[in-house]
């Protein structure tokens, strides 16, 4: 008889695949919004000194 | 057509690719885990738990190949002094980090339900696989805490290139002290791997890479403006 995905606990397998999706993605959208919050930054700093200099 | 229109042009084509690509990893990534959990049949003696190897074995690739590339930018940042080999070696360990602390976990949730055990201090490749993350945790550590300076830089190179000495190590553990870890299934001479778990292997390893370029795309742009800001910062004296 073929075995099938229900034959063995597959809570080890699921866990696995959530916690490395869990890692790669959040560390992903850390990146995004530390690179966001730089990006702002800059666009701030070039507005003051645009109003200073006019 | 002036420059900065010329600017926001470019940079709306460079979201717009980076978008699309994000697009086409995430799909990539939902086709590796369809042909990783449905197509790929059940592996005799070990089951379902054997899934857990289209995970384990591409990271542990990219962590060697992250680790390789941190030793050689290492090497051209001494011998160049361009910065841009620096940036190269801090990205290349943050990616080598992540994808080795994946395989340590992975690794410890699949010798559970297969060997009875999380973890052995006897079996050389868990124990400098965690070396190695050890030590790249200290450069990372050593990065973060120490001055942005040249000297800082200097010495993380140094230990990028001594680091690399583990990896060697690392990857013939398991031909020099056998002990609970596997021989590698992939590579072996005698025995072909089936294609039905080679296919669902290669699209994982094509996912994941595609992933880890999408953290060093971001990782890349996220030095580069920090540096933009820096330079602003110095020109106007601003703290």
């Amino acid at each position: 008889m073929e075995q099938s995905i229900t034959d063995f606990n597959p809570i080890y397998v699921y866990v696995v695949y959530a916690l490395t999706w869990l890692v790669l993605f959040g560390y992903l959208y850390y990146l995004a919004k530390k690179q966001k919050t730089i990006e702002t930054q800059i666009q701030d700093l070039k507005n003051i000194m645009e109003s200073t200099e006019s | 057509m002036d420059k900065s229109s010329n600017g926001k042009r470019s940079k709306a084509i460079d979201v717009n690719r980076f978008t699309l690509f994000g697009a086409v990893t995430f799909i990539l990534v939902l086709v590796a885990t369809y042909m990783s959990l449905v197509a790929a049949p059940l592996e005799a003696v070990q089951g379902v738990h054997q899934k857990i190897f289209y995970i384990h074995v591409p990271l542990a690739f990219i962590a060697y190949a992250s680790i390789t590339v941190v030793f050689i930018a290492s090497i051209a940042f001494l011998t160049t002094k361009n910065p841009k080999w620096d940036r190269l070696a801090r990205t290349s360990a943050e990616i080598g980090i992540i994808s080795t602390t994946i395989v340590l976990f992975s690794g410890s949730l699949w010798g559970r339900p297969v060997w009875g055990a999380w973890w052995s201090w006897s079996d050389a490749r868990l124990v400098t696989t965690l070396v190695m993350w050890l030590i790249y945790m200290g450069y990372l550590m050593l990065r973060s805490l120490g001055e942005s300076n040249n000297q800082t830089a200097k010495v993380s190179s140094i230990i990028g290139i001594l680091g690399f000495v583990n990896v060697p190590i690392t990857y013939f553990s398991v031909y020099l002290w056998t002990y609970l870890h596997p021989l590698p299934t992939l590579q072996s001479s005698t025995e072909r791997p089936e294609s039905s778990i080679l296919m669902p292997f290669l699209w994982s390893f094509l996912a994941y890479s595609a992933v880890i370029i999408l953290i060093g795309i971001v990782r890349n742009k996220i030095e580069k403006s920090s540096d933009e800001l820096e330079t602003i910062k110095k020109q106007n004296q601003i703290r």
